[in-house]
């Protein structure tokens, strides 16, 4: 399987750890023609990262590729069987990309303190202690977000913590947990697993090597 | 057995889309806005980010419109509105997700501009660019058959007819007095939509409430 677009990206971080989870043999590349060359948009029409490219399927959007992935490659579900638990795992996945991310995300065009604007920074950072104290609540406290399975909710937070902790130290947030507890244990235990903290570190490579407006 | 408590109002294309899996799966729902507001203690209990829709089913509570349709098609086995084979699963989700995002996000960017009585130029331009590449898009991915994904009605349709019902309906009050155009499928398809039993009646219910609102 082919996929393209690079680890620094969440949306590709999510595909990356479903099928490395899975064990789904895939190479990661960015279009050689870039994103908005006719190739690469006669793939995705919209000109974003990840797509895949599985055999004859083609596919972009990640929750659609991650649900795809699942579905087709039957080993190590990262979507649980029961309509509840399943709900519960999607759930979590959502509020850290939505109400976590994003606002984390946004407060990357607030970098400079120079030219910052204040009240925007507060804002975002409100957004993302609401969204936190949310997961704080649902985290499971067991081994996974979700419980004591790897799921689709992990496959979700790993880009996400990798974002607070590369972003809110410099908005006054040292500790991105904020002391939440189950969160803290959380982080720590993303740091250690094989699985998650070499995505974290890939991540964390890329940005070093990150020059924004330096690519097509 | 009691009915699947849904709170919102069907105007919320984020509701609507609930509304409309019940319609099509068949299961029993009372529509109601939570009694004292969506930011009242009791409803925040409900969901802590006191939005539309929530549901309760059982004791199961769960928000997020996507989560909730995942939800009730993996709990309400009868009339399926996703494929089981992986790759028309994948392509039935990804026509949902271009009208989550792609479309809708436009179409809701003009009736807030009229709600809010903003006529930035710019504003308006910007929006209606990002509708006509979100519905490009669709075009390019809706099936050409009866329903969106196909002959059979699917999770797909539950998402682009209230994303089309904004993009056509929001853009209007923009002097935008065609917004599918030449597009041929989604024509027809919308065409279709509004003569089927439980959209049309869902697209009547939206368009009569947005017409209240509107008016005062």
């Amino acid at each position: 399987m082919d996929v393209y677009g690079m680890i620094l990206s969440p949306y590709v971080a999510r595909v990356v750890l479903t099928a490395r989870y899975k064990g789904i043999k895939h190479k990661l590349k960015m279009p050689s023609g870039g994103l908005k060359s006719p190739e690469y948009m006669a793939l995705n029409p919209l000109g974003k990262i990840p797509t895949i490219k599985d055999g004859a399927t083609v596919l972009y959007e990640s929750s659609v590729i991650v649900d795809y992935l699942d579905a087709k490659y039957k080993k190590k579900r990262i979507i649980p069987a029961s309509a509840k638990e399943a709900a519960r795992a999607r759930l979590l996945a959502t509020i850290f990309a939505e109400y976590v991310q994003a606002p984390t995300l946004a407060l990357m065009r607030q970098s400079d303190p120079a030219t910052r604007d204040q009240k925007v920074v507060e804002e975002k950072l409100a957004e993302v202690k609401r969204g936190l104290d949310v997961v704080e609540k649902m985290l499971s406290g067991k081994t996974w977000a979700a419980g004591s399975k790897f799921t689709i909710a992990d496959v979700y937070a790993v880009p996400c913590w990798f974002f607070m902790s590369a972003l809110l130290p410099n908005f006054g947030m040292a500790d991105p947990t904020g002391g939440r507890k189950k969160l803290g244990k959380y982080a720590a235990k993303l740091k250690k697993e094989k699985l998650t903290s070499t995505v974290l570190a890939e991540m964390a490579e890329g940005m070093k090597n990150f020059r924004p407006g330096g690519r097509s | 057995m009691a009915s699947l408590a849904v709170y919102g109002s069907v105007l919320s294309p984020f509701v609507a889309r609930v509304l409309l899996v019940c319609g099509y799966k068949g299961i029993d729902c009372d529509l109601s806005m939570p009694k004292d507001g969506i930011k009242s203690p009791e409803f925040l209990k409900l969901n802590p980010f006191g939005k539309i829709p929530t549901i309760k089913d059982g004791s199961t509570v769960l928000y997020e419109s996507a989560v909730i349709v995942d939800y009730l098609e993996a709990k309400y086995k009868k009339k399926k509105l996703l494929p089981t084979a992986a790759k028309a699963m994948a392509h039935t989700r990804l026509i949902a997700t271009i009208a989550a995002e792609y479309v809708q996000p436009a179409g809701l960017k003009f009736f807030r501009m009229k709600r809010a009585n903003q006529n930035i130029p710019a504003d308006i331009d910007a929006a209606k660019a990002d509708l006509e590449k979100g519905l490009d898009v669709l075009e390019k991915l809706l099936s050409g058959k009866k329903y969106a994904a196909g002959s059979s009605v699917s999770v797909a349709d539950c998402f682009v007819v209230p994303a089309l019902f904004f993009a056509v309906h929001a853009s209007a009050l923009f002097g935008v007095s065609d917004a599918i155009g030449a597009r041929k499928k989604t024509k027809a398809y919308w065409a279709a939509m509004h003569k089927d039993k439980i959209a049309g009646k869902i697209l009547q219910g939206m368009a009569d409430r947005m017409k209240q609102l509107l008016a005062g």
